[in-house]
């Protein structure tokens, strides 16, 4: 799943605003774009779209702070 | 009974309900009135097998699955009335053994969780303080680190065992300015230094199951006793929550059967005007209210536990799963304190008792207020 699929998820299904603007390298975490809630849908989103499951433990800020890094933690642990 | 279930799954069912009523002899009446944790019956629990049940065979557990396990719990909450040991049990199945379980380090696992299944150690779930509340990740216990240590920093309160103890599941914060992704999970033993349990909190139901506060000062603890990686906390703990919010409430399955078991057999025994007072419909239709919430109580259960143990289950089916348990055994003990009339409402009878024990799960693992919110906000409200 690249930053544009992702981008693309939260602006429509979570934030429900297209025009959101979420760079590539911006905080999602803490700026409060995504709360705790958001960051559950967009996991459950992630393990179903890329068949994969993600662990609890790996839920750190230093993987899912913006696009890129959750990018980047996705293709680390997809098969 | 659930249909479901093969001929050994509801052999085991029978064997729990039998060992409540033959082992499990303590006055619950009395544990209730005295607050007093019934530390024998923990103990015969703990001999029978209950504290292993979801240890992997492995580590010398029954390495049952969830379903199953919470289908024990269901013949649990039927055959033992007291309903505080009952959620004592599940808030250590669920909430501190999913944590070591699923988080811990081998060292880790090997120092808790033998003694845990021989009811020798006892753990704690210190999330909750004075200023989060319902906002569960906006804590203020700190864990600084210091040389190869961890020094941490805060009061925790409403934590179940907190006065009984051995040792704690802590969540506390390591980077302050992170929000709950600062915040990371750690084990600490009840006798270090700098750690401090109150006495047991009073409390309207539940008595049997101590809850109390945890004191944190300066309580200095080895970087072994991270569980999980730093900065996960927050995930952690909402995992646990999930496992936590959909099976806790299993015993609620079999406390309602035995009400209603108990309410029928009340109003076929007794009469007024020479008839059982069952053939009047303000009892009947009650009791028609207990079968049905009962039976649509076990249904969305065993729903959510079977997704859940398949990995499909999400935060919709917890939250639902919570509310509509707590509410019906709510309802359902109301229900039988209006079929039982005086006799209900009599402490003596222990009736009562389960409508007090029952509101307590309207509040912990996140009120149903707070479980509604999450069920609007993912219907897109």
């Amino acid at each position: 799943m690249n930053i544009d699929a992702l981008r693309e998820f939260i602006q429509t299904e979570i934030l429900s605003d297209p025009e959101f603007v979420i760079e590539a390298d911006q905080d999602l975490l803490l700026s409060e774009t995504l709360n705790s809630l958001s960051v559950t849908l967009l996991i459950a989103h992630i393990e179903t779209t890329c068949n994969v499951h993600i662990p609890p433990e790996d839920v750190t800020l230093e993987n899912f702070s913006t696009l890129r890094s959750i990018e980047t933690y996705i293709g680390s642990i997809a098969p | 009974m659930h249909p479901d279930w093969n001929e050994k799954e509801r052999g085991l069912y029978e064997s729990v309900v039998t060992f409540c009523k033959e082992s499990l002899q303590h006055d619950v009446g009395a544990f209730d009135a005295r607050s007093e944790f019934p530390k024998e019956a923990w103990q015969s629990c703990a001999d029978f097998g209950v504290l292993g049940w979801r240890v992997p065979v492995e580590r010398g557990g029954k390495g049952y699955g969830e379903s199953l396990v919470a289908y024990l719990m269901e013949a649990f909450g039927y055959g033992c009335e007291d309903n505080g040991l009952a959620f004592a049990i599940g808030t250590q199945l669920w909430g501190v053994q999913t944590a070591l379980l699923q988080f811990g380090s081998e060292e880790q696992l090997e120092k808790y969780v033998p003694g845990m299944m021989r009811g020798e150690l006892i753990g704690a779930h210190a999330m909750n303080e004075e200023s989060s509340g319902s906002d569960a990740f906006a804590i203020e216990t700190t864990a600084v680190a210091d040389g190869d240590d961890f020094l941490l920093n805060g009061e925790k309160t409403l934590v179940t065992f907190a006065p009984i103890a051995d040792f704690a599941v802590v969540f506390a914060k390591t980077a302050p300015d992170a929000g709950q992704w600062g915040i990371s999970t750690f084990l600490v033993d009840a006798d270090t230094p700098g750690y401090t349990a109150s006495a047991p909190d009073e409390m309207m139901g539940l008595r049997t199951a101590p809850y109390g506060r945890v004191l944190l000062e300066d309580c200095r603890v080895p970087a072994s006793s991270l569980l999980g990686k730093a900065g996960a906390g927050a995930s952690i703990f909402s995992h646990i929550q999930a496992w936590e919010r959909s099976l806790v409430l299993a015993p609620h399955i079999g406390a309602m059967q035995r009400l209603l078991e108990q309410s029928l057999a009340f109003a076929r025994e007794r009469k007024r005007g020479g008839a059982a007072i069952g053939k009047h419909q303000a009892v009947s239709h009650r009791i028609a209210d207990m079968k049905l919430r009962l039976e649509t109580a076990r249904l969305l259960l065993y729903n959510t536990v079977r997704k859940q143990q398949d990995g499909a289950a999400d935060l919709m089916d917890s939250a639902l799963t919570k509310i509509y348990l707590s509410e019906c055994l709510t309802q359902s003990a109301l229900d039988a304190i209006a079929i039982h009339g005086g006799d209900g409402y009599l402490t003596e009878a222990g009736i009562e008792r389960n409508l007090r024990d029952a509101i307590g799960a309207t509040i912990y693992s996140g009120t149903t207020d707070i479980q509604r919110n999450i069920v609007a906000r993912l219907l897109g409200l």
